[in-house]
Formats: C-alpha cells, structure tokens, sequence
C-alpha cells in the first residue's frame, strides 16, 4: 500500500537524462587522483621523512611549502571527491529502473550528502553517525550489486568481498562507539579491536585477490619497468625497516590504522601485489576505472580518517563495481568499455 | 650515517654525524710501564666528583689489572667478543700501509657504528652492564696469568723478558674524550655533546631524560647511570681545571685531577690543536710529540672506532699479541722505542706529572752525557738535558733535567722532627 | 557528440573552478572534510575523581574506547609493538581527567638500581587545535604536541616520587656523603631537569614537542598523574585543569581536540622512542552529565549480531532487485 503511493509521488514521472562523456569524467578522475597523491606526498609523507631531514632553515620552509600546497591538494581532492560522489549517485539512482530501489537509493544518498554537510559543518556526532552508516550501506549496496551481477567472474568477487568486507570490519569499530555515545552507554561495545583485527587480515587478503582478480590476467601490461618499480619500492621500504634511515613510515602510510600484528613481509607482499595491479590497470586503457578505483582506495586506507577519505572509498569500491558503466547507457555511445571481466 | 675520517684507522668510517671538529682537543698520554695502583688518581676523581648520593657506583676514573680486572667487568672482552660476532675473523689490520697520516696502517675490520649497521641496528652494537657488572671495581687486582693448562701455578720462567710469561699489568681508565664518540651517536635526545672548545664530551644534565642508550653503547663503558638522579653522567674531564677557572693557576689551563695527582708520574695531559680536522703539526706539544711523532703512545681498542683520545705507552714485558689487540699494530714500534729511547724522548718523559699546569710547549737544553751504556745488547746514551715546559700563555711552567738532581740532607732536621713526637 | 578538445575545455573549466574553491578553503586554513575518528568523550562528572585511586568507581560512569597500538617504527630506536588501551575520560570542577587502562604482566616501577626500566604511558595533544593535525609522532616544528608522561618509577618512593638509594637498596652502608647539601653536586636537578625535580608531587610530566628528539620539559609542571598496577593491568589517571594560561593544550566544554596514546612497557627495556603508539582520535569535552551505566551484557551481545544480519539481508534484497532491474532492462 505505501509502496505504490510512494511511487506515485515521486517517481511517477521522467527523470531528466543526465549526459556526461566518459572522456570527460576520466579527465575528472585523474585530477582528482592526482590532488589526493600530491596531498598524501606532501602533506602525510612529507611530515613523516621530514624528520629524517637534517634540521635547518631551507627545510622547515620546505615543510611550510609542502605544507600549504597539500592542504591545496587536499581541499581540491575533497571538493572534486564530493562532486564525483555526487554524480556517482545521480546516474546510480537514474540507471535503477525499480521505483522501490530507486526510493532506497534516494533514501541513501541523500542521508549520505545531507549527514556529509551536517558533518561539516556542525561536526555532531549524530551527523558523524549518519554519515558513516550512509556512507557503509552504499558501499555495502556497491558490492552487494557487484555480487548480483551474473557477468562477474570470482577474481573480482572476491577482491571486492574482501575490500568491502575490511571497510565494514573499520566501521562496526567506529560506529560502534558513535551508537554507544547516542545511547549514552558507558561501556564498550563488543568485539571492536577483534573485528578491527579481522578488518585488518582482510586488508592484507585483498591485497592478494585484487592481483588475482585483475593484476594476474594484464600483468605483463604493467612492463619490466612498472614491476621494477613496485619491487623496487617494496624492497626499500622492506630494507629500510632494517636501516636507520627509515621509510618504514611509507608502509604506515599505506596502511593508516593498521597494528601491524602480522609477520612484515605477509603486508610487503600484499602492497607489492597490489601495487603491481594498480601499474597493470592504468597501462591497459580498458582497465582505467579499475586503476582508479584501486588507487583511490589505496589513498583512504584502512581507517578512514576523515569524510573525504570515507568519499574515497566510495568511489574507489564505485568504480570497481563499474558504477560509471552507466556513462554509456546515457550517452549512448560505446567507447572503452569498463571491463569487470578477467580477460581470458 | 655520514663518512667520517679516523686517522686511527686509516681510512674512512661509518657515523650518525657528519665530520665536525673541535679546535683543540684534550689529550692524554698514560705510561702504563710506571704506574703501581695506588689508585690515588681514581679517589682523586672519586672525591672531586662523584662522592655522593646515587654515584656509589660510579668510578670515572678506575685502574684495573689487565688481562682480568675490568671495570665493568670484563667490558672489553664483551665488545670484542660483539664485534668477532658481527664480523668472524674479520678483526684485522694491514700494517703495511703505515704513513705520517695512517701511522698503525688500516683496519680491515669493522666498527662499533659499522657492525651496528651491518646488524640492522640503529647506531653502534653495545650491551648494558648489569648491576653486578659495576660492583667490585678492582675485582682480579693484581691477578697475574697463570701457566696455561697448569692450574694455580704460574710459569716456571715467568720473568723474561721480551715478553714475560706470567704477566699482569694495570691499565688506568677515564673517558676517552673521544672524536667520535659512542654516547653522542647513541643518544636519541642530542644530548651528549663535544665541546667545540676542548673536545671534552658532556652530557648535558638539563636535557638527558635516562634513556641509558650512551651506557649500552659507550665502548669503554664510561658513561654510568646514577639512579636517584634519573640520568647518565660521565667523566667531565675536569673542565673547570682544563678551562682554566680553577684559581691555583690563575687562568692559566691546568691538568685534570687524576693526572696532577698521579703519583707514579705516569700521567701527562694537555691540549693539542684541530686543524681541518687533523692534529696541527707541533713537534714541541709533548702530547703531539708522544703520539704523533715519537709514537710511542698508542690509542686503547682503536678498532672500536670512536678515536679515543687517551693514549697508552704500552708495558714493556706483555706478550705482543694481547698488546696488538688493545692497542692496535703500533705496539712493536713503540715498545722498541720506550725501552731505547731518544734523546728527546728521554726528556720529554721527565714532564709527566711535573707541574699542574698543562703544557703546551717544550724547549730543550742540551747538557752532558751522563751514562753511555749497554740494553739489551743496544747501545744507550743519557744525556743531562734540561727540559722547559711552557703553560697557556707561554710562560716557563717547569723546568727539570733528566737526570734527578741529587739532595744530601744534614742533620739539622732530624732533632726536629724528634722533638715534635 | 563531444569531441575530445570540447571535453578537454570543460574539464579545464571544472578544474580551474575547483582550485579556485580550494584556494579560498586553503587560505582560511580550513579543510573540507570532517574527522572521522573514534571519539573520547570527557563527559561532567557529578563527583569528585580521586587522583590516588584510579579504580575507583566513578570511572565507570566515562564511556571507555578502545584504541589498538603498534610499535613505533618510524625512527630509531624503534620499538613497543601491537597492543591495545582502554582509555576513559571526565572532567570535575575546571578538570580534565583521562584514565588510560592496558595489560602488562608485570609491575616494572623502579629505576633505581642498574638495567632497569619503568613502565610508562603518555597522551599528547596537539598545542593547538587546527583543521591540520600535527604528525603523531612527536608533532611538527610549526604544529608542537603537547605531552603528558606519567611514569611508574616517579610514584614507587616515599613522598610519590622516586627511589632513593636507600629504599633501593636497604642493606647499603655508606659512611657518609661529605657533599649531601651542594647541589652541584646533583647537577640534573640543580639543572632544573624536570626527570628528577625535587620537589616532585606528581608522577606524570607537561612535555613539549616539535618533531623527534625535541621532547622538552614545559616551564609549568602542572599535570597530576597517578598509576596503580593490580592483577596484570595498568590504570594511570592524568588531570590538568581545563583551561591554563599558558600555550599548552586547552580544553573547553562543546571543544574537540586530538588525542593520541603511547605506552611502554619497562620489562621490555622500553624507554625513549620505543614504545606502542596510536594514531590520533578525537577528544570532546562534552557539557553533558556522566550518567554511566548501559551496554551491552554478554548476552545481549547476540543483538548485534541479529541486526547486523538484518542490515546485510535487508541490502542483498535491494541488490537483488538491482540485478532483477537490470536484467529486466538487458
């Protein structure tokens, strides 16, 4: 009975179609990958080695600098990831057909944008809440919608299972303590550093299944030079932890959150695979969205610290889920194809 | 790590710091061949600095009997014992390439810093003595080496020389004021320093928060924690003396407690100067004529890498080998050089412990030929000459001769001291 | 149909326009985006928390969080490894209290005799609270961190300070100190090192930080801190009046600020930058009444479970009807 009425309301009529050339959201996307390197550079990496920098006067103003052009960084890639998440749920919303999901979606997107702002701007806990719980159902719809797909192989599947599983590890932990503080319990609520632990674990898996999933069938595309680079990178930051000079800091970095109660080289491994697949997807021009999707969600890390890193996430298990797909149906056109597949 | 140059070694090494040099540094030569253990020097120390609460252990200055006692014990055998474990067999010198810039040649091995890194570890590998390390400071005085295999028995010809087969000998032990030092690299809060103006090293009392990191990775094991204070002290050279500011001199630099007090004579300390961080030519400082120029006062454990700054005329009877391990490949040379000394040798040994004020210059006059003689099957020629030591502002500080001048003593005292008992 | 060179532009546009935006953010040093950490919340409390009983019962009324360590690895000495910490926070009467909780096995609270190590625990906030958080390691030179260190040795003396020789070691015989009153003789404390004040009446130090090995005693001491160790767990409560005149960290009702943990652990030679550390969480002083109570039992902690699965079922139905949708519309 309220279905139908609902339906008739809001849905009962055209929603205008929504053009956007994929050209031009690829161009969109690099930018903002882009800004949110220079802002882990500059602003994460920078503070981190920059204590291994002699002390003097030309690198305090060095850190200065990098440090005003990463809050630039910073602010350009949350602008551009909010604008991103927008139009990500605008053509996910148009592409349902289904007047019932379409009111979910709605439903969704708009606690999510709304509980975005109010976060900003009032920084309530009960608006931080929302927003996570927004910001977990999409990203659990996203993968769930991946799951139902019938043209998805098990390599994806299971990247994704892992990827989506580990960010709702992280977020029963906070919005666990953000429920807690609603009900004004003083307790602790159960389970919250063993499901970050197993959030964890999963990180360190998906590492593995994200290479064999789309690293493993293009990672001759990734070129002598590409893995050279990967290894080499892994290497030093595995080496440096045996130096004093470290960058150990740099595997910090990419695991933002993490505790580390695995052996090290199980995490090495897993960066180095991942970071093949990354290389691998950005050389193969099919395989942009999945490039994109994987750096994006390498840059928010496992603890998402902020909303914009929570948009990031969004958007990288969005474009692992071929959520732009869409992008053909409404300019209907068929240039590179966003492919889910493992090519045989 | 940075490449610094150790002149010890003869070629470059690994440290946490880039190469910075005082403009002078303190130095001191012990004659190990002339000291008897009184330990005057080490209550000197102990009754100047650490007579008080919390530095019960503490002895930054000890005198321990070599090849057993050690202060902690057995430090030195646990470095070298660290240091064959990074680097098995490795431990050696080429003698060969000796020069006025490399006098013991090159050592093949590694350093502290050099197996610390080799190790993966932060700075230089090193242990924390335990609290039994520390008691017991003169434990195995006089403690002599037995006749191998020979249970409590020495060696039937334990006296003879070159090398004596039942041998002990004292070996006296302050801060070495290293150039390089292991506490500074070791300390996580900078606050170890060497002083521009003398190379002293201090640890800065205000900013040391305990960490105990210069205890594990001193080599020679002389910075010390003192408990009740919460912090690590050290040997400070007795700067107020060095400086100067001690009244008795009238800021004229003075010698350090432990060596003006010194009664066997054994010791000489003084200042030498930095130039681009090498030991400016002054053929006349004592210090730079015993250690660079005559060589016959050698750096202890060299091998350790820090460049100490005590130098150590070796003890004439003690098999080579033990002495090549703790003073490095000079010890030949240098023990042929003592026990048939130059003329000027000869006169320079008369400055040891003659005056309060460090020297800084000496001039010689030529006198007589006193003894013309046979060691050894080598002949020795002794000649009365007087030497002239100068203080820090080139006043005549001490002039003696070589041969002591002799005193007869009537009996217009004896009565005296009758009556006042 | 676009062409390349028509998207080209647009995008150019787009872009310009973004950096303008983030231009305006930047320079009012303001960041688009909100923290999403977990959050301790120092609610009032309607009594008074006793600062030498950090058992005490009115702990409970402070809803706790639980904050997973590493080992700091980012310089030398490294050290510490994983672990977690239980941390509670109120405040009283113009008084911030936080209570942090962890396991450690033994009770490492002297170090007064040769080779031994206290146990410790630290939270260090940033000096000031900006949009940009300083590094959590020790902070930046232009962002100091505020710390405050509680160490288990500065209570185990009499007067709650350190050991003296003579409680260290009871049978020592010393005939007698000739120096005792010449505090030249005690040149950390004539120095005024704040590790050993004399007049210590707490164990647990204000410290500032400008990056590592820039830990520096801050000229007010006016952080109390107090640890009890019972049954292989450390609770330590720190306190410091909310508001100081000083630049060090400050709180106020309805303000959040950061909040980072660190621990060391004495039987491990921990001491210096070995240590288990956190990363930054929120801290809110929050003007609301510590109440207490709530929770969930071990038995209930089955609802959790129920409406988690609801969740994940309610999201595979509405997958499920995207997969009809589309299959529908293919």
């Amino acid at each position: 009975m309220l279905v139908p009425t609902v339906q008739r309301i809001f849905f009962n009529y055209q929603l205008p179609r929504l053009r956007v050339s994929e050209t031009l959201l690829r161009q969109v996307v690099q930018g903002l990958i882009v800004a949110a390197l220079l802002e882990i550079v500059l602003l994460r990496l920078a503070t981190r080695i920059g204590v291994h920098v002699p002390r003097s006067e030309l690198a305090a103003d060095g850190l200065q600098a990098a440090s005003f052009v990463g809050s630039l960084a910073f602010n350009s890639a949350s602008i551009l990831a909010i604008g991103l998440t927008v139009l990500l749920l605008l053509m996910m919303t148009m592409r349902v057909r289904d007047s019932v999901a379409r009111f979910g979606l709605v439903l969704i997107s708009g606690a999510l944008m709304i509980s975005l702002m109010m976060s900003l701007v009032t920084g309530r806990a009960a608006w931080d809440g929302a927003f996570g719980l927004a910001a977990t159902l999409l990203v659990l719809l996203l993968g769930v919608t991946l799951m139902a797909r019938k043209d998805v192989s098990t390599g994806p599947r299971a990247a994704v299972a892992l990827i989506v599983g580990a960010y709702l590890c992280y977020q029963y932990y906070s919005l666990s303590y953000i429920t807690y503080r609603l009900l004004d319990y003083a307790a602790l609520p159960p389970l919250g550093i063993d499901v970050l632990r197993w959030g964890e674990v999963l990180v360190v898996l998906a590492g593995g299944a994200v290479f064999w999933a789309w690293g493993r069938p293009r990672w001759r595309l990734a070129g002598r030079l590409g893995i050279a680079a990967v290894v080499g990178f892994v290497v030093i930051v595995g080496l440096s932890s045996l130096t004093p000079s470290s960058t150990t800091s740099i595997l910090a970095l990419w695991t933002t959150g993490m505790s580390f109660f695995l052996p090290s080289p199980v995490y090495l491994v897993a960066l180095a695979l991942y970071l093949v697949t990354v290389v691998a997807c950005f050389r193969d021009k099919d395989a942009f969205w999945l490039g994109a999707g994987l750096l994006l969600l390498l840059v928010a890390g496992y603890m998402p610290e902020a909303t914009y890193h929570h948009l990031l996430v969004i958007l990288g298990v969005g474009f692992l889920a071929g959520a732009f797909h869409v992008v053909e149906e409404a300019t209907e056109r068929a240039p590179g194809t966003i492919s889910m597949h493992t090519r045989h | 790590m940075a490449k610094v140059h150790n002149w010890q070694l003869g070629r470059e090494m690994d440290y946490r710091f880039p190469e910075v040099h005082p403009d002078r540094q303190f130095v001191a030569v012990f004659n190990i061949n002339r000291c008897i253990a009184c330990q005057t020097c080490t209550f000197a120390c102990k009754s100047t600095w650490t007579y008080s609460r919390g530095q019960e252990l503490m002895w930054w200055n000890n005198v321990e009997t070599k090849p057993y006692g050690g202060y902690p014990h057995h430090w030195d055998i646990k470095l070298l014992q660290l240091l064959n474990d990074a680097n098995p067999g490795g431990q050696t010198w080429d003698a060969s390439t000796q020069s006025d810039d490399a006098p013991y040649g090159e050592f093949k091995g590694m350093t502290i810093f050099e197996a610390g890194a080799a190790e993966g570890k932060d700075s230089a590998i090193g242990y924390l003595p335990t609290e039994e390390d520390w008691t017991s400071p003169n434990f195995y005085e006089d403690t002599a080496k037995g006749n191998p295999g020979v249970p409590n028995e020495y060696h039937p010809e334990g006296a003879q020389l070159p090398e004596h087969n039942t041998w002990f000998f004292y070996l006296q032990r302050i801060c070495n004021h290293c150039t390089y030092p292991g506490c500074v690299s070791a300390c996580p809060r900078n606050a170890i320093y060497k002083r521009p103006e003398d190379g002293i090293v201090l640890i800065d009392q205000e900013r040391c928060r305990g960490y105990q990191k210069c205890v594990e990775q001193c080599p020679y094991k002389k910075s010390m924690y003192r408990p009740n204070q919460q912090v690590s002290e050290k040997c400070i050279g007795c700067y107020p003396r060095v400086e100067g500011s001690d009244p008795i001199t009238d800021g004229v630099p003075m010698e350090t407690r432990c060596v003006a007090t010194c009664v066997g004579k054994i010791r000489l300390q003084g200042l030498v100067d930095i130039q681009d961080g090498e030991w400016v030519e002054a053929p006349t400082n004592p210090l730079y004529y015993l250690v660079r120029k005559e060589q016959v006062a050698l750096p202890l454990y060299p091998q350790f890498g820090t460049e100490p700054n005590v130098y150590y005329i070796p003890p004439r009877w003690v098999p080579r080998e033990y002495l090549r391990q703790l003073f490095g490949p000079g010890v030949d040379q240098a023990i042929d050089r003592y026990t048939n000394p130059s003329r000027e040798l000869q006169a320079v040994l008369q400055l040891f412990r003659s005056t309060q004020k460090i020297i800084f210059r000496y001039e010689i006059e030529e006198g007589e030929e006193i003894m013309d003689t046979e060691v050894n099957g080598r002949r020795v020629q002794i000649f009365n000459d007087t030497i002239i030591g100068f203080d820090g502002n080139d006043q005549e500080a001490v002039r003696i001769s070589v041969e002591e001048p002799f005193h007869i003593r009537n009996g217009e005292f004896a009565g005296q001291f009758q009556n006042s008992i | 149909m676009e062409t390349l060179s028509s998207s080209k532009r647009l995008t150019v546009i787009i872009m310009a326009f973004v950096f303008v935006g983030a231009a305006a953010l930047t320079l009012f040093d303001l960041r688009l985006a909100s923290s999403q950490t977990v959050t301790l919340v120092a609610k009032r409390s309607e009594n008074a928390i006793p600062l030498d009983d950090p058992s005490a019962d009115v702990w409970d009324k402070g809803a706790p969080i639980q904050v997973p360590l590493s080992g700091q690895n980012t310089v030398p000495p490294r050290g510490g490894g994983e672990g977690t910490v239980t941390a509670r926070a109120l405040h009283y009467d113009g008084k911030l209290y936080i209570r942090m909780e962890w396991s450690d096995a033994t009770k490492d609270d002297s170090t007064s005799m040769q080779n031994e190590f206290t146990d410790a625990a630290a939270v260090q906030f940033p000096v000031e609270h900006g949009e940009s958080v300083p590094a959590f390691c020790m902070g930046n030179p232009d962002a100091p961190v505020n710390i405050w260190q509680w160490k288990a040795a500065w209570q185990t003396g009499t007067d709650a300070s350190v050991l003296d020789v003579q409680e260290a070691y009871p049978n020592i015989a010393v005939d007698f100190y000739p120096f005792e009153d010449e505090p030249e003789f005690y040149p950390a404390a004539a120095s005024g090192n704040i590790v050993v004040r004399a007049d210590r009446t707490s164990a647990a130090d204000n410290l500032l930080a400008g990056s590592f090995g820039t830990l520096t005693a801050a000229e007010d001491q006016m952080v109390a801190g107090m640890g009890a160790w019972d049954d292989g767990k450390w609770r330590v409560v720190f306190s410091r009046d909310l508001q100081v005149g000083a630049e060090y960290a400050q709180f106020a009702e309805g303000d959040s600020t950061n909040v980072a943990f660190a621990v060391w652990n004495g039987a491990n030679a921990e001491r210096d930058g070995m240590k288990s550390v956190s990363q930054f969480l929120t801290l809110e002083v929050s003007p609301e009444i510590a109440t207490g109570g709530g929770g969930l039992s071990g038995g209930t902690i089955g609802l959790f479970v129920v409406v988690g699965l609801v969740v994940v079922a309610g999201l595979a139905t509405v997958g499920s009807y995207l997969l009809y949708t589309r299959r529908q519309t293919a």
